[in-house]
C-alpha cells in the first residue's frame, strides 16, 4: 500500500515536473521564435533601406522606411522626423494616440533645438506632413518620455528622429533602433562614397573629351559642363545657363530648343553653327524626363581643310584649263584663219598644241604621283649615273625659253671630283625640270638663272638649327642648287612651299601663282625618297635659291638623328644654310 | 588701235596677238604685272586684256594700280581668267574692269569681237 502510494506520488511528481519542463520549453521556444521574427523583420527593414539607397539615394525615403517600421519594435505616442532636403526641413509626424497641437509644437521646438546643436542655426523653411489620427484639443499635451536619434552619413547630419510616449520610461532598450540607424548610416556613407567616386570618374571622363558637353534642365539650370565646352564657348567655370545662351547666335534660341527636346523626347541637331571663331555641329539629346545633354562638336579644323581642298581643286582645274584653252584656241586659229595664216605660224600653233598636250599629260602624271606618294607607293628605279650630265641635258630643254626672256642660264660645277651616285633618273629629271621651270617663270626678262653642283658636308639638321653653324657630321653629299634673281618669295609663303595643303591665309590667285602646289610637294617627296633633303633661301625682290642634297654613297644613311623635314622651319634654314 | 595683252602664258599671248592682228589691231605684250603697268603707261594702249593670275602681282592688284593712276585710269580693261569663282569676278568688276572673260569659254574670234565692241570699232 505504502509502496503503491510512493510510486503514485513519484509518478505524480514526475508528471508535474515534466509538465513544468514542458511549459518552460514552450516559453523558451516562443521567446526564441519572437526574437527570430524580430531579427528577420529588422533584417528586412535594413535590406529595404539598402535597396532604397541603391535605387534613389534619397534620405527622405530612407527615413520614411525607418519610421514606418518603428511601430513593430517600439511603442510610441508620436514618432517624428526632420529631414534636411532641397534647402528646407521636412517635418513628418506619425501619431498613434490622440494628442493636441501643443504636444506637436513641443516636439517641433525640441527637435529644432537638437538639430541646431548638430548643424548650427538655420533659417530653413519647414514643410510639415502628418500621418495618423489628427490632433484634437482633447488629446494629451505632454509626453513623459522621449528620445532623439540623428541619421549621419559621411559626417553629415541628414535627419533627426524623434519618439515620444505619454508613459514614463518607455525607451530603456533602444538596441534595435540603433542597429537599424547604424545600418542606414553605413549604407548611406558607403553609397555616398561610391557615388562620389563614380562622379569623379564620370567628370574626368567628360573632361577628357574633345567634344564640348553640358547638361541643362527644363528650368534653364546648367547642371554640368566640361572643360572643352567652356573653351569652345569661351566662358568661365562660374558661367550659368544665361551666359551660355548669350554666346549662341541670335537665331539659335538654346532655351527653346532644349525645351522642345524635353517635350518631344526626341534628339535635335544642327550643323555648322558659328560660335566665336569656331564652327560647331550641335546635338541636343533628352536625358530622363527633364534634362538634356548638349554636345558641341568642333569642326573648325575640318572645315578649314575642306576649304583648302576646295581651293586646291579650283587651282588644279585652273592649271588643267590653261593648256586645254591654249590647245582649243590654237586649233581654232588654224581652222578659221587657214587661208590667211602663214605656214610658219600654222606650224607654231601646231607645236603649241603638241607642247600643251604634253603639259596636260605631265599634270595628270603629277596628280597620280602625288596619290602614289601619299599612299607610300612611289617606287624609285635607282641606277648609278652621272648626275652632272643629267642636269646639263635637262637644262638644254630650257634654253629656248630662257632665250625668249633674255635670261642667262648657267651651269657650274663647284667640286672637281664628283662621285658617281645612285638615283632614279626620271624622278631627278622631274625635280630639275620643276625647279628650273619655276625659276624661269619667276625671273623677269634679262635676269639670271644658275645651276650649281657641289660635293660637300652640309649642316646635319637642315630643317632645324645647327648649333653655331658647326658641322656635326662629315658625311658628304651631292648638293644641287637652282638660283635666280627673280621676284623672290615672301617669308610667309616660303613656309608653305612644300606643303600640299596649307593653313596660311592666301588668296586663290596667290596660290595659283605658285602653281598647283603639287610640284614642290612632289619634288620634296622624291628627294626624301632618295634620303636627301630640300631647302629654300629667298629674299623678296632679290631672288630665290632652291637646294637639295643626295647621299654620295650607296644607301648612305645620315650618321645623325635627322628630324624629318617639315615645311615650317624653312625661314630658319635660310639663315643657317649657305 | 592698240591692245596691251598682260598674260604670263606666252602661248596664249601669241594666239591672242595673232587673232587681234588678223583683225587689224596693233598689239603689245607683257608677261608679268610690273611690266604690264609700265607698258600701260609707256605704250598708251586703247584697251588692256589683263590676266587674273600673274607671277609677280595679281591681276586685280594691277587693275587697282592702273585705275588709281591718272594716266591709265580711263583705259578700258577686260579681265581674263581660267578661274570661275564668283568672288574673283566680283572683285574685278568692283575694281573697275569693263568685263570679265572666262578664257576657256571664248574662241579667239569671240575675244576679238569683245575687244572691238569695247573699242567701238
Amino acid at each position: 500500500m505504502i509502496i503503491a502510494f510512493l510510486v503514485a506520488t513519484a509518478l505524480g511528481l514526475c508528471a508535474v515536473l515534466l509538465s513544468l519542463e514542458n511549459d518552460n520549453l514552450k516559453k523558451d521556444f516562443h521567446k526564441t521564435k519572437k526574437a527570430e521574427e524580430d531579427r528577420l523583420y529588422k533584417l528586412s527593414v535594413i535590406k529595404e533601406i539598402q535597396e532604397k539607397i541603391a535605387y534613389a539615394n534619397d534620405h527622405e525615403k530612407i527615413i520614411d522606411t525607418i519610421m514606418v517600421s518603428l511601430r513593430n519594435f517600439l511603442n510610441y505616442s508620436v514618432a517624428a522626423s526632420m529631414v534636411i532636403k532641397d534647402a528646407q526641413i521636412v517635418f513628418t509626424i506619425y501619431t498613434e494616440e490622440d494628442v493636441n497641437e501643443e504636444y506637436i509644437k513641443k516636439i517641433e521646438q525640441n527637435m529644432l533645438s537638437s538639430l541646431e546643436k548638430l548643424v548650427g542655426k538655420s533659417s530653413l523653411q519647414i514643410k510639415k506632413k502628418m500621418y495618423g489620427p489628427p490632433t484634437n484639443n482633447a488629446g494629451k499635451s505632454v509626453y513623459l518620455s522621449s528620445f532623439h536619434l540623428p541619421l549621419i552619413a559621411n559626417n553629415k547630419v541628414l535627419a533627426l528622429l524623434h519618439l515620444s510616449s505619454t508613459s514614463e520610461n518607455a525607451y530603456s532598450n533602444m538596441e534595435d533602433l540603433h542597429e537599424i540607424i547604424d545600418a542606414a548610416s553605413a549604407a548611406l556613407t558607403h553609397f555616398g562614397q561610391a557615388v562620389e567616386l563614380e562622379t569623379k570618374k564620370f567628370l574626368s571622363l567628360i573632361n577628357s573629351m574633345n567634344d564640348g558637353i553640358f547638361m541643362a534642365d527644363n528650368k534653364n539650370n546648367l547642371l554640368t559642363i566640361n572643360d572643352s565646352a567652356m573653351k569652345i564657348l569661351g566662358i568661365s567655370a562660374s558661367a550659368d545657363f544665361l551666359d551660355i545662351s548669350a554666346v549662341f547666335p541670335q537665331n539659335f534660341n538654346l532655351a527653346d530648343k532644349i525645351r522642345n527636346v524635353i517635350l518631344s523626347k526626341k534628339p535635335y541637331s544642327e550643323k555648322e553653327i558659328q560660335i566665336n571663331n569656331n564652327v560647331l555641329d550641335i546635338f541636343i539629346n533628352p536625358v530622363g524626363q527633364e534634362k538634356t545633354s548638349v554636345v558641341l562638336r568642333n569642326i573648325t579644323e575640318f572645315k578649314k581643310k575642306e576649304l583648302l581642298k576646295e581651293d586646291l581643286l579650283n587651282i588644279m582645274i585652273h592649271e588643267l584649263r590653261s593648256p586645254v584653252t591654249t590647245i582649243k584656241d590654237s586649233a581654232e586659229l588654224i581652222i578659221t584663219s587657214k587661208d590667211t595664216l602663214e605656214e610658219d605660224r600654222k606650224l607654231k600653233f601646231l607645236e603649241i598644241i603638241h607642247q600643251q598636250a604634253k603639259k596636260i599629260l605631265g599634270q595628270i602624271g603629277s596628280i597620280l604621283d602625288t596619290a602614289k606618294l601619299d599612299a607610300g607607293k612611289l617606287v624609285l628605279q635607282k641606277t648609278k649615273g652621272d648626275i652632272a650630265k643629267l642636269i646639263k641635258d635637262e637644262m638644254q630643254a630650257f634654253i629656248p625659253q630662257a632665250e625668249r626672256k633674255n635670261i642667262s642660264l648657267n651651269f657650274e660645277l663647284l667640286s672637281e671630283h664628283l662621285p658617281e651616285i645612285s638615283f632614279d633618273e626620271i624622278r631627278i629629271s622631274q625635280v630639275i625640270d620643276n625647279l628650273l621651270s619655276n625659276s624661269l617663270k619667276f625671273t623677269p626678262e634679262g635676269g639670271k638663272v644658275k645651276v650649281e653642283i657641289d660635293y660637300k658636308a652640309i649642316p646635319p639638321i637642315l630643317d632645324g638649327i645647327s648649333p653655331m653653324g658647326e658641322f656635326l657630321s662629315l658625311d658628304k653629299y651631292i648638293v644641287i642648287s637652282v638660283s635666280d634673281n627673280g621676284v623672290g618669295i615672301k617669308p610667309e609663303q616660303q613656309k608653305l612651299l612644300f606643303a600640299k595643303y596649307t593653313q596660311a591665309k592666301n588668296t586663290t590667285e596667290e596660290l595659283a601663282t605658285m602653281g598647283t602646289g603639287l610640284g614642290l610637294y612632289l619634288v620634296k617627296g622624291i628627294i626624301e625618297s632618295h634620303e636627301g633633303r630640300i631647302w629654300v633661301k629667298s629674299v623678296q625682290g632679290q631672288g630665290t635659291t632652291f637646294s637639295f642634297s643626295l647621299p654620295a654613297t650607296d644607301g648612305a644613311k645620315p650618321s645623325y638623328e635627322a628630324q624629318k623635314p617639315t615645311a615650317t622651319p624653312l625661314t630658319k634654314l635660310s639663315q643657317t644654310v649657305n | 588701235m592698240k591692245v596691251l595683252i598682260v598674260d604670263d602664258d606666252e602661248n596664249l599671248s601669241v594666239i591672242y596677238e595673232t587673232a587681234l592682228q588678223n583683225s587689224g589691231l596693233e598689239t603689245v605684250c607683257a608677261l608679268n604685272g610690273k611690266s604690264g603697268i609700265d607698258k600701260a603707261k609707256s605704250e598708251k594702249p586703247n584697251l588692256i586684256l589683263l590676266d587674273q593670275v600673274l607671277p609677280d602681282i595679281s591681276g586685280n592688284e594691277v587693275l587697282k594700280t592702273l585705275k588709281m593712276d591718272a594716266s591709265t585710269q580711263n583705259i578700258p580693261i577686260l579681265m581674263l581668267s581660267n578661274f570661275s569663282q564668283e568672288e574673283l569676278v566680283k572683285e574685278a568688276i568692283d575694281g573697275g574692269a569693263m568685263d570679265y572673260i572666262y578664257k576657256y569659254q571664248v574662241e579667239p574670234q569671240d575675244l576679238v569681237n569683245k575687244v572691238k565692241q569695247a573699242l567701238k570699232v
